[in-house]
Formats: C-alpha cells, sequence, structure tokens
C-alpha cells in the first residue's frame, strides 16, 4: 500500500517507493526534495529560514527549519541508506504580499531557495527542477517511484515537474 | 510565557480592537454591524494553520505592519466566501474575487485598511503609545501559506501569536474573521512592562 507522508513546517522525512511525499500551504518557505533514482529513494524537508546561525541561543535547534541544516540532514541520511547518486527538486519561497515599500525581512522566501542552492553546490548534488518565487503558496507532492513532483496553486491549478 | 493576567489584559485587547473595528465598518458601510468575540487567546504559531480550518483553506486576508515602540504585524483573515459577502454588503451588488473586479478589489482593500487600523488604534491607546502604520496589503491565498510567511517576516517572541476571534454580523449574514497579532522580538517584554502599568 502507498503511503503519503505528511511533512509539516521546519520537518523533514524520508521514504522509499511506493510512497509519496507531500507538505502543504508553502509560503516563503521552501520544499527540497532529495533522491537517489536507482534506490527508489527520496527525502522532504519544509525550510523555514536560510540560516542556522540566526537561531536564538536559547532554541533547540530544529534541523528541517534552517536551508543549510536541513540539506546536511538530509544527505546524511540518504547516504546511510547507501544513497550515492542524489538529485534534487524544490518548490516555494513565494512572496505572499507585495508591500508599497520594501523591507528585507519580506524577501525571505528568495532567500530561502537561494540558501538551499548554495548548499546544494557545496554538496554538488543537481538541481533537476524548481518552480520558486512568485506571489502564490504551494502545496506540492513528490512520487519517489517516478520523482515527479506535482505542484499545486490556488490561482494555476496544478503543474509538474 | 504570559501570566494568566497579562492573557485576560489581551483578551481585553482582542475586545476593544473589535469593537473599534465594527464601529469602523458600520460607518463605513452605513448600517449596523454587530460582532461576538468567541475567544481571545495567546496560540503557538504552529497551531495557527489548523485554527484557521487546515493550510489549504481557501482565505482572504489583510497584512499591516506596525511601527513604533511596540512592532509586529497585525494579520486579518476571512473565508473566501465571507470576505466577498462584506465587499458585497458594501458595493450593493454581488461579488467575487474570481471576476478580478476592480470596484470589488479596492472595496475589499479599503474593508482590510480600515479594520486593521482599527485593531492598530486599539493596540495604541491600550498602551498608551503611538503606534505608525502603512497601507496595508491584501492576499487571497491558502492559510498557511499566509500564515507562515507572515510568522517568517516577524519572526516572533515565543513563537505565539494573539489569536482573536470574531464574527461580524450585516444584513443578517455572519462573517467570521480571525485576527491575529503577531509582536516582534523584544515587543512582547513591552507590552507586558505597560500592561504592569494598567494593573
Amino acid at each position: 500500500m502507498a503511503e503519503v507522508l505528511k511533512i509539516g513546517i521546519a520537518e523533514w522525512k524520508q521514504t522509499t517507493a511506493p510512497n509519496r511525499l507531500r507538505t502543504a500551504g508553502l509560503g516563503s518557505c521552501v520544499g527540497v526534495i532529495l533522491y537517489d533514482v536507482r534506490l527508489q529513494l527520496a527525502a522532504m524537508a519544509h525550510v523555514m529560514l536560510p540560516d542556522s546561525t540566526i537561531a536564538r541561543k536559547n532554541q533547540s535547534l530544529e534541523v528541517g527549519k534552517y536551508a543549510d541544516t536541513a540539506i546536511t540532514a538530509l544527505v546524511e541520511s540518504l547516504r546511510r541508506e547507501g544513497a550515492t547518486r542524489l538529485q534534487a527538486k524544490m518548490a516555494g519561497g513565494a512572496q505572499m504580499f507585495q508591500f508599497k515599500y520594501e523591507n528585507e525581512a519580506m524577501r525571505i522566501g528568495e532567500r530561502n531557495a537561494e540558501a538551499i542552492r548554495q548548499a546544494l553546490k557545496t554538496h554538488r548534488i543537481p538541481l533537476v527542477a524548481e518552480d520558486c518565487g512568485g506571489h502564490n503558496g504551494r502545496t506540492i507532492e513528490f512520487d519517489v517511484a517516478t520523482s515527479v513532483l506535482s505542484i499545486r496553486t490556488v490561482s494555476v491549478g496544478t503543474k509538474e515537474i | 510565557m504570559l501570566s494568566e493576567f497579562e492573557q485576560d489584559l489581551l483578551k481585553e485587547l482582542g475586545n476593544i480592537g473589535s469593537g473599534h473595528a465594527a464601529t469602523a465598518l458600520s460607518s463605513m458601510l452605513g448600517k449596523p454591524v454587530n460582532i461576538t468575540v468567541s475567544s481571545a487567546e495567546m496560540e503557538p504559531i504552529t497551531y495557527l494553520p489548523e485554527r484557521l480550518g487546515g493550510p489549504e483553506r481557501h482565505v482572504a486576508s489583510v497584512l499591516l505592519e506596525l511601527d513604533g515602540d511596540i512592532r509586529g504585524m497585525i494579520l486579518i483573515l476571512f473565508a473566501v466566501q465571507d470576505a466577498e459577502q462584506m465587499v458585497s454588503s458594501l458595493i450593493g451588488m454581488p461579488f467575487s474575487f474570481d471576476d478580478f473586479d476592480e470596484l470589488g478589489q479596492s472595496a475589499w482593500e479599503e474593508i482590510g485598511n480600515i479594520m486593521s487600523g482599527a485593531y492598530a488604534r486599539a493596540l495604541g491607546d491600550w498602551l498608551q503609545t503611538p503606534i505608525m502604520i502603512q497601507v496595508p496589503a491584501t492576499a487571497i491565498d491558502m492559510a498557511g501559506s499566509i500564515v507562515e510567511f507572515v510568522v517568517t517576516s516577524v519572526q516572533p517572541e515565543e513563537d505565539a501569536a494573539l489569536y482573536i476571534d470574531t464574527t461580524f454580523m450585516i444584513d443578517q449574514k455572519v462573517s467570521a474573521g480571525h485576527v491575529l497579532f503577531l509582536p516582534t522580538h523584544g515587543s512582547l517584554h513591552q507590552i507586558q512592562q505597560r500592561l504592569m502599568g494598567h494593573g
């Protein structure tokens, strides 16, 4: 029986085919998937912020929350299962509100996506496809068996990358 | 976290803010607006999408940034059909966001403007500090995406928000609104200090 694993904000999960990985209501957050086609193995993280160094000292560090720690956690976990040829896809990083004035904090979606691109480069993992930016929220679902990422938005409907 | 006494004070703030919003709406619409505040409490941010009916629920929202001694954001959310109903009352004809009707869209922005402004003024009066506001922005999208965007922009303290449930009755029709106030890091402490002055 195929299962759909749900990933909440700042969480990450790993699974194998025929299961699917899903995260709902991505705004400025980015859903990133690392997968090994040969092993039919994949992991998804719901990344909230670009950099773990901004974590407050008294907070316990949630690895899925930050781009850098999430990518490292996914790579280590997938390699433990024997993954050797990892690839990546990602979606999200929207700017949900457009104010009439500029505000650096509101560009966090863009910064999340860029931080993930950098982390993937560091780990030498090719980014096969992405759907980032814009002004719409996204719900995404990754089919481990086919490596297809379905992306649903309120205004555009569903597309696949 | 806040004490029970402080939570009670924040509930009162929720009542005052909703009262201001109803008065402002009523003079804008030229008809009576009745309100019921069903709850006002501090909630962990992670619970918010579920309380709003799930992360994928389609909502109409207004976001207002607050500046001054108290910084943060006020986010107002309505189910899309409830927001459309309020716009219809204002423009006197049926309205749907799907129609991209400019008159209706600007009516919605105006409703958002006066409602969020009313909550901001209530907060400023209550805390006896001037609060500066800009023109709010609106978005029609998934509740989870909207809340997430606001949370990552504000990075609030305590990872909690003041959450106020208010129903607005206009023309015998009920619209259920959710108002979230998210203070930025440092501002919650300011609020606590000012609230103690009330005790």
